[in-house]
């Protein structure tokens, strides 16, 4: 116990951590008490003024300063150093290609899973490892928490008021993961969009939990991948009908199958264009099809009348994103999102 | 602000949220009728709204005197309205209807 603390001192600090329940602030956890010296503290993290505005946060539109900021990072555990990280979530949250008011108050499962590239990564110790969608690392685990202590407590986004989220998922606790960078045969997110690869970036995207894809049994990439668009085509998923972008993470192993049969990341793509798809028939009986599907969402060239056609999940290869990440293992998972785009912003100090 | 979080308050904690905008941001204010008034009628996309949408602003207009409807349609239900369409609304209109969830 640190010099000057004392049992009564530990009994105040749990009636404080009951009356932060009370105050409807906190996710059905505990939260760490905002105080100004722990906020002081938080805010040593980041060379930004604590009263810069970010942004205003939908649906209600609360100010998003720094300080605010780091007030909801303090209560989520955050050390100072993963500060900037959650800032440049923030930022990308409020990227209109996100849509983050429509993910927010749809009645759509998905929540925005923050993905974080470059040498922070290491740096924070985030996982993109074993477990990496799991329990067990702070940095994963606070990170995401306070995004989504952020949303709820600036956004005004409040579970059945006007998050009208029919389920949810328990990425709305908390949910981010690394790329594991030195796993991946391929370039990792962040070059692929631009970026150097030591820049630390953080990608937004608003996504259902991790669908599981095992595929023990392909030693090369067609029966590999075929498991895959099996998975990511189904009547279920928003994409059949809204398109719009989604990720495949691929396990190490899954990826090096890929790469030491000389695929490239636009193989990968290619491939599941072409084969995450479902005949117009079965997506007629499925669950959004309807004037509007047919109206604007769909590629041109889909025939309507031809009840073979081949739908495809995107309207385009590029919106299926492919990431590297997890342990060993010959698992990987699909992250169906909502109907909207992730974005990538730098990470600044 | 509520007990718990004028306790709060005095016990020096900082505030995570926004409180005057939260507050603020709530429903419309309540007209006492819509005899004479101009409707708005937002039709979002979503299955049947429009159907719904032309139910209501009849019905205001046969049984409760609403004098003009003005319909618009958004692009799709998941974004906002065009700022268009926002600005016609709330140029030309008393109230608005805006439909429909799920």
């Amino acid at each position: 116990m640190p010099e000057g603390i004392d049992l009564q001192t530990l009994d105040d600090l749990t009636d404080v951590i009951e009356l932060l329940f009370e105050s409807g602030w906190t996710d059905g956890l505990p939260v760490v008490p905002p105080t100004p010296r722990t906020v002081q503290r938080m805010l040593t993290g980041t060379t930004r003024q604590s009263d810069e505005l970010i942004g205003r946060i939908p649906p209600k539109g609360g100010r998003a300063t720094v300080e605010k900021i780091a007030i909801n990072a303090v209560m989520a555990g955050c050390k100072p150093a993963y500060l900037p990280v959650v800032i440049a979530a923030v930022e990308a949250l409020l990227d209109d290609r996100c849509n983050t008011r429509g993910v927010q108050c749809s009645t759509h499962i998905s929540t925005p899973l923050v993905i974080v590239n470059g040498p922070i990564v290491q740096a924070l110790g985030i996982n993109s490892g074993h477990n990496v969608f799991g329990q067990g690392w702070r940095a994963n685990a606070t990170i995401g928490r306070a995004v989504k202590l952020v949303l709820v407590n600036l956004g005004g986004a409040i579970p059945g008021v006007t998050d009208k989220a029919t389920f949810g998922h328990p990425g709305k606790f908390t949910y981010c993961i690394g790329e594991h960078e030195a796993a991946n045969p391929w370039e990792p997110l962040h070059v692929e969009r631009g970026f150097a690869p030591d820049d630390s970036t953080v990608t937004v995207f608003g996504a259902e939990a991790p669908h599981n894809i095992n595929n023990h049994w392909s030693a090369a990439p067609h029966g590999l991948l075929q498991t895959i668009a099996d998975t990511m085509a189904t009547l279920g998923s928003n994409h059949l009908y809204l398109g719009g972008e989604s990720f495949v993470v691929l396990s190490p192993e899954h990826a090096d199958v890929l790469a030491k049969a000389r695929w490239t990341k636009r193989d990968v793509r290619a491939f599941l264009f072409e084969h995450a798809r479902k005949p117009l028939a079965q997506v007629k009986i499925g669950g959004m099809y309807g004037p509007e599907t047919r109206r604007n969402l769909w590629p041109r060239w889909i025939d309507h009348e031809n009840e073979t056609e081949r739908v495809p999940i995107a309207r385009r290869p590029e919106d299926i994103a492919i990431l590297v990440a997890g342990g060993a293992g010959r698992h990987s998972v699909y992250l169906p999102g909502w109907g909207a785009r992730s974005v990538t912003r730098k990470v600044l100090g | 602000m509520s007990d718990v979080h004028e306790r709060i308050r005095r016990l020096g904690l900082l505030d995570p949220t926004d409180h005057e905008v939260l507050q603020r941001r709530g429903l419309a204010p309540r007209l006492a009728d819509v005899y004479g008034k101009v409707g708005g009628f937002l039709d979002n996309r979503k299955q049947n709204a429009s159907i719904l949408l032309a139910h209501i602003a009849e019905r205001l207009s046969a049984e409760h005197g609403m004098s003009e409807a003005v319909h618009h349609t958004k692009f799709i239900y998941s974004r906002l309205a065009e700022p268009a369409i926002i600005d016609e609304l709330a140029e030309r209109c008393d109230f608005i209807v805006a439909a429909i969830g799920d």
